[in-house]
């Protein structure tokens, strides 16, 4: 592979500038935070992969701390998410988050996991983030979901501006809906809403590993609607790979593109 | 008010209500009030503590959880019972070996003697990490088990197996078993029960309810043993599907599987759990499952047997299920261990089932299944914690804790244990215990046993 195959390319999600592939930090939970933190730091430092992608309830926040204390802070970007639907719960969360990252703010705040019917009573916490990013602490406010009724309506909420998506080739993990669904939920975000959109669950949490590229390669026939695909990692080996692939479509893309 | 702290260690927990989510932290203190764990943070002040233990280098988790533990039992078969060809007896020790020698201790032995045999058991559960066991004993030994579980200040919920017969069934040597019911007085044993779930409520050493095998019990003693744990709310432990002959004693008597004789006992509840499981289909955890009764597992007995225990099953169908040692050895490291290679083989699959399952049927999946903030280092959560030093050749390169616990850690790792927010092993060494007068005790009570067991024939 060669080096500009393993560099991943800089995009804008929500006028933030991050790496196309988010580094999805669930699996590393298992290692010291020392030793993933240095994963975290190489992912950045030798591939470009700055955007890390963590939550109250991965386990992995640990990790991304120790991470960040290896980088400057200004070039990570890191999501992380809440359940929150109260705005005293929205403020407890983030106050936990920043505690644990043990960071002054937040590039991206998501709404995490929001179910069919559950958004209208996301409001208060909505309201709670809104104020938060006035007072710096954090920047992004989004929304992630399983279901594509849920990323449809995301769209008419004036406060989000990324919206995080299961996206794969088998709609695996999709809840209510289709993948087809889903597909036009994101069309919708992002190019008639102008919100950033970024994609989870690639290889289907691991039941696609058989076919890696052809689950890649299929994600990847949406990029006009997607900025950022997360794929979840348990060390830089499967990064790698997974970088070579999206690096080569987008190579191959160009080719054509310039050939025509 | 007591105060203890616990400084700059690297802590292993799972965590919120994450399944499987594990919080590992570097360089973190853990201040214990009382009981509780009530601050994990960085940087705590040490003037704070009146007691503080140094756990640099060290790896702090929650107290392992035994939730099956047969202590006389498995001390007196102990190593005896393994190996032999069992072919004739169901391939199981059970009938053969250890019910005999069980009965022979209960008939021969005072209760002093009885002590010294169950200390040796108590013994190397507090000095291996276990901070609570739950165990399932005849009610001969329930006294003489809370008191050395408060003697050595281990957490303990014991379950007396009340049987409709006086001693555990036999089989001889032509492959005649003994299962006769019926001479018992059922109705004074329970309220015996009741005294001692009454008297002991609310304590660190506590009694619950329970019975023997349905070989050995009446569906009518089941029926008031389940009525009993309701009407006081505590738990009801049975023994279940631990071998082939005794699912094929229900099916003769009873006409059901055991699970089913349980349901038509009125046994089966949020409180019931069910303890062995070796042959506990998907039909009987379902079962299980729309009455919400848990699973206890014991791999390493079930291995040495060779069987697998199905407890991939039990969590593909929902039973919530955790880990106890059986009539093995009470070293919780070596169950879990046991647990997760029986899960690869069961599903034959090398992760489908990982270390962290084991870890949390031994942890945080007891706290859960008893309803009691038990089983993981978070603020608001009891203090039960051990301390390994992992500061040795054989931890290294130390990477990844929870595969350490459950694959590499000894029971001679353990340098500190807590229960309830008190220390009961320092440096190394169970407080206020001296192991070589045990040992020269129980070596003349254990002479005592070996004559009365060749003088019946039973080794």
């Amino acid at each position: 592979m060669s080096e500009k195959q393993l560099w991943a390319k800089t995009v804008q999600m929500a006028g933030t500038e991050v790496s196309q592939i988010a580094f999805g930090t669930e699996h590393i939970n298992q290692y010291l935070p020392e030793f993933s933190g240095k994963i975290l730091r190489d992912a950045a430092l030798k591939h470009h992969v700055f955007f890390w992608d963590t939550d109250n309830c991965y386990g992995s926040q640990p990790a991304v701390a120790a991470g960040l204390k290896m980088l400057p802070r200004d070039k990570v970007v890191v999501t992380s998410k809440t359940y929150a639907d109260s705005e005293e719960d929205a403020y407890e969360s983030v106050k936990k988050i920043l505690h644990d990252l043990d960071t002054p703010y937040l590039d991206f705040c998501l709404l995490h996991g929001v179910e069919k019917g559950r958004l209208p009573y996301k409001k208060p916490a909505i309201r709670a983030l809104k104020q938060m990013k006035k007072e710096g602490l954090l920047h992004h406010i989004g929304l992630s979901t399983h279901y594509p009724s849920v990323a449809w309506e995301a769209s008419e909420v004036e406060e989000i501006e990324v919206l995080c998506t299961i996206f794969n080739k088998m709609g695996y993990w999709l809840d209510e809906g289709t993948v087809d669904q889903m597909a036009k939920a994101l069309d919708k975000a992002h190019n008639r809403r102008k919100i950033g959109t970024y994609v989870i669950k690639t290889l289907g949490r691991g039941s696609l590993l058989k076919d890696i590229r052809g689950a890649l390669n299929w994600v990847l026939d949406y990029h006009d609607f997607i900025d950022v695909y997360n794929i979840g990692y348990a060390g830089l080996r499967e990064l790698r790979q997974d970088l070579s692939v999206v690096n080569d479509y987008f190579s191959r893309l160009e080719g054509d593109t310039q050939d025509a | 008010m007591h105060r203890l702290l616990i400084k700059n260690c690297t802590k292993a927990t799972f965590f919120n209500d994450g399944y499987n989510a594990v919080n590992l932290l570097q360089g973190v203190d853990i201040l214990i009030e009382d009981h509780q764990i009530v601050r994990i943070d960085r940087g705590l002040d040490e003037k704070e503590a009146k007691e503080v233990i140094d756990a640099t280098g060290k790896l702090v988790f929650p107290g392992l959880n035994n939730g099956y533990s047969r202590c006389l039992g498995s001390r007196i078969s102990r190593m005896m019972a393994e190996d032999w060809n069992y072919e004739r007896f169901d391939h199981t020790p059970l009938y053969a070996k250890i019910y005999p020698l069980l009965n022979l201790a209960l008939e021969q032995l005072n209760d002093i003697q009885l002590e010294t045999i169950l200390e040796l058991a108590v013994y190397e559960a507090a000095n291996s990490g276990t901070t609570m066991l739950m165990e399932y004993c005849s009610p001969r030994e329930v006294p003489i088990f809370l008191k050395l579980c408060k003697k050595y200040g281990i957490r303990a919920i014991v379950f007396p197996a009340l049987m409709s017969r006086k001693k555990w069934p036999v089989v001889d040597g032509w492959g005649d078993y003994d299962l006769e019911l019926g001479d018992t007085d059922e109705d004074q044993l329970l309220s015996w029960n009741e005294r001692m779930v009454k008297e002991t409520k609310g304590s660190l050493q506590s009694v619950a309810v329970g019975t023997g095998t349905l070989e050995s019990t009446s569906l009518g003693l089941l029926s008031k043993a389940a009525k009993l744990a309701r009407d006081q709310n505590t738990f009801l432990m049975t023994g279940i599907n631990e071998t082939r002959h005794e699912r094929d004693t229900c099916q003769k008597r009873y006409k059901k599987t055991p699970v089913q004789a349980m349901e038509e006992a009125g046994a089966l509840g949020k409180n019931t759990l069910l303890a062995g499981n070796v042959f506990t289909d998907h039909e009987e955890r379902l079962l299980m499952r729309k009455y919400e009764a848990k699973a206890v597992v014991s791999p390493l007995e079930s291995m040495l047997d060779a069987r697998i225990t199905p407890f991939i099953g039990f969590l593909i169908d929902d039973v919530p299920t955790f880990c106890g040692s059986g009539r093995c050895t009470q070293d919780m490291f070596r169950q879990m261990h046991a647990l997760a290679l029986n899960g690869k083989i069961e599903s034959k699959s090398r992760s489908q089932m990982c270390a962290h399952d084991a870890f949390y049927a031994a942890t945080v999946g007891v706290g859960k299944a008893l309803e009691l903030p038990l089983g993981q280092i978070e603020e608001g959560f009891l203090a039960d914690i051990v301390i390994a030093d992992i500061q040795k050749p054989e931890h290294i390169p130390f990477t990844m804790p929870v595969n350490e616990i459950v694959y590499s850690l000894q029971a001679s790792d353990i340098s500190d244990v807590i229960v309830d927010g008190q220390i009961i092993k320092r440096d190394g060494k169970l407080l206020h215990h001296e192991p070589n007068k045990l040992i020269e005790h129980a070596g003349k009570v254990l002479e005592i046993l070996w004559q009365h067991a060749r003088d019946q024939g039973e080794i």
